[in-house]
């Protein structure tokens, strides 16, 4: 299906940024609460942004067209605490016999995919994302849920991590405002917890019977496991064509092979359904 | 199944809220989902469009419960305890998607992590892409958005079909699979004999997992369940304590007229 629209393959980029990126509790000292940690979050985002933006001057040098399957991937280097790597690749592209636009289009899905979508009207403009290392402080009624023997939900953390995908949702969308796209396709989630032991006043005077509190009431220090959530969502931001692109016509099929390939044999009641996406386009 | 089910609006965060308030009324409405670009496609061609992902999630403290050793029995606790996070998590995603005047979700995805939170503690999570028909109304008779775990491509599938997907139903069954006695394993040693005390258990279980997903079915008024996934796992309780989960997405039939398109024959070449 490349070679139809004349799609041919320049070469693989890749971009990379090494990062560090910290975090001392004792930053929060003076402002305990829940929130995003804005200094660790820019660090990871910018180190994200600036492979992307690497990988993009590669694909620029190559005179590319565009960069499909686009990724991004996270690696913790052992050589050095606190570091994180991250790195962009993808497979710069150009239209045979067209020349090269002042910038190129990218996207994370693969060229039949993305010359789909080109037919249908869309293009892929860049990879969206947002981050967040959201600071959960651990309350006391927080503390108290965990130590019950009776079900419940904790509703500060749920909470905490609504606020925390609040937040990164926010970003994407604002992200995906700013190359004006339609919309966000593929959009993947990637949520860890990491604990951290910290010691802060008691508050409310309750706090003597749980961790490892000298006393009670206000002034004392008291042992809390706090959590910090980091949550990223990335996706590619697509855009509209100009003029009309009628939906490429679907027909169904029954595929006779004895082990259809592409379906997963537990995921649907009709395995033996398949939609052709790749069907020829409705006369307009 | 326990009465402090959330509804209504008030359930969301003020920030979840307003973020939907924006969505819904800013002039460039910008949409997220997690479809692959043929599932875009297909959801665009079965005349939907997508809105935005929707997501609802619950940090959840599991209860703790005594089992008796060499007993068989299902513990009420940690079932009620899975079921009523889900059910959380899953009402967060709807009332997310009902705000944004969606139709229905699809490709939800339920998912349950036991991340650092703590001994006891989980998150249940649900996600999935609220769409919106551009023709006729898809809501169900119950009024609130559909919800379905199929793909694009099933779904597009069950439309052209006829059917309409009405809500995800499931139903769950947490279990204690009796230790066996001494003289149990002195007998089985050095043969072929079938334990019956756990095929028993196992049987017990998974049954009522699926009888409570069909219950659930009939009331929300489905015809019929399609895409059923029956899953057995231990969620770091031990050996002997194991959860069945199903789950699948009730659906109805359309209008009785409907003409399921021929399908075109393909044999493919490649291996």
């Amino acid at each position: 299906m490349s070679r139809h629209l004349h799609l041919k393959a320049l070469g693989q980029v890749a971009g990379s940024c090494v990062m560090h990126a910290a975090f001392y509790p004792g930053w929060l000292t003076n402002s305990w609460g829940n929130g995003d940690i804005r200094p660790f979050t820019l660090a990871i985002t910018t180190a994200r942004q600036t492979a992307i933006d690497r990988l993009m001057a590669e694909a620029e040098m190559l005179g590319a067209h565009g960069v499909v399957n686009c990724r991004v991937e996270v690696r913790y280097p052992e050589w050095g605490s606190g570091l994180s790597e991250f790195t962009a690749f993808g497979t710069a592209v150009a239209f045979e016999g067209q020349p090269a636009p002042t910038r190129p289009f990218m996207g994370g899905m693969s060229a039949e995919d993305t010359l789909a979508l080109f037919r249908a009207g869309y293009i892929p403009l860049t990879l969206s994302f947002s981050s967040t290392a959201y600071y959960v402080m651990t309350t006391w009624q927080a503390n108290y849920s965990e130590t019950s023997w009776t079900n419940q939900e904790v509703p500060d953390f749920s909470r905490a991590v609504y606020e925390a995908r609040d937040f990164v949702v926010g970003g994407l969308r604002a992200q995906a405002r700013e190359v004006a796209a339609d919309g966000v396709l593929g959009a993947q989630w990637h949520m860890s917890v990491d604990e951290i032991d910290v010691e802060r006043p008691a508050m409310g005077g309750w706090g003597g019977g749980y961790g490892s509190g000298y006393g009670m009431g206000y002034g004392t220090m008291q042992s809390f496991r706090d959590h910090i959530v980091h949550l990223t969502v990335i996706g590619t931001a697509v855009g509209r064509l100009d003029g009309k692109h009628p939906v490429p016509a679907i027909r169904p099929m029954v595929n006779l092979a004895d082990h259809p390939p592409d379906i997963d044999p537990g995921s649907g009641e009709s395995g033996e359904t398949l939609a052709n996406t790749e069907a020829a386009p409705v006369e307009p | 199944m326990t009465p402090d089910t959330p509804s209504g609006a008030g359930d969301l965060p003020q920030h979840a809220l307003e973020r939907l308030n924006r969505m819904r009324q800013s002039e460039h409405r910008l949409w997220t989902s997690d479809l692959t670009v043929n599932e875009f496609l297909l959801v665009r061609e079965a005349g939907f469009e997508p809105l935005g992902l929707v997501v609802g999630s619950s940090i959840y403290h599991i209860g703790y419960q005594s089992q008796m050793f060499r007993k068989n029995e299902e513990l009420t606790v940690l079932t009620q305890a899975m079921y009523h996070a889900r059910e959380l998590a899953m009402s967060r995603m709807e009332e997310e998607a009902d705000q944004l005047g969606a139709d229905g979700v699809i490709g939800v995805r339920l998912d349950v992590n036991r991340y650092e939170w703590g001994p006891g503690l989980a998150e249940f999570m649900a996600v999935g892409t609220a769409v919106r028909s551009l023709g006729e109304s898809h809501r169900p008779a119950h009024g609130k958005p559909f919800t379905s775990d199929l793909s694009g491509q099933d779904f597009w599938t069950l439309l052209k079909a006829g059917y309409k997907p009405v809500g995800l139903t499931m139903g769950n069954c947490v279990y204690h699979v009796a230790h066996q006695t001494l003289a149990q394993s002195m007998r089985a040693m050095g043969q072929n004999v079938e334990m019956a005390n756990f095929t028993q258990a196992l049987y017990d279980s998974r049954e009522l997992a699926m009888e409570r997903m069909q219950t659930e079915a009939a009331e929300m008024g489905a015809e019929g369940i399609v895409a059923v996934r029956i899953q057995e796992k231990s969620h770091g309780w031990g050996s002997h304590v194991i959860e069945y989960f199903s789950i699948g997405t009730g659906v109805v039939q359309g209008r009785a007229d409907h003409v399921v398109p021929e399908p075109q024959m393909v044999l493919p070449l490649t291996d």
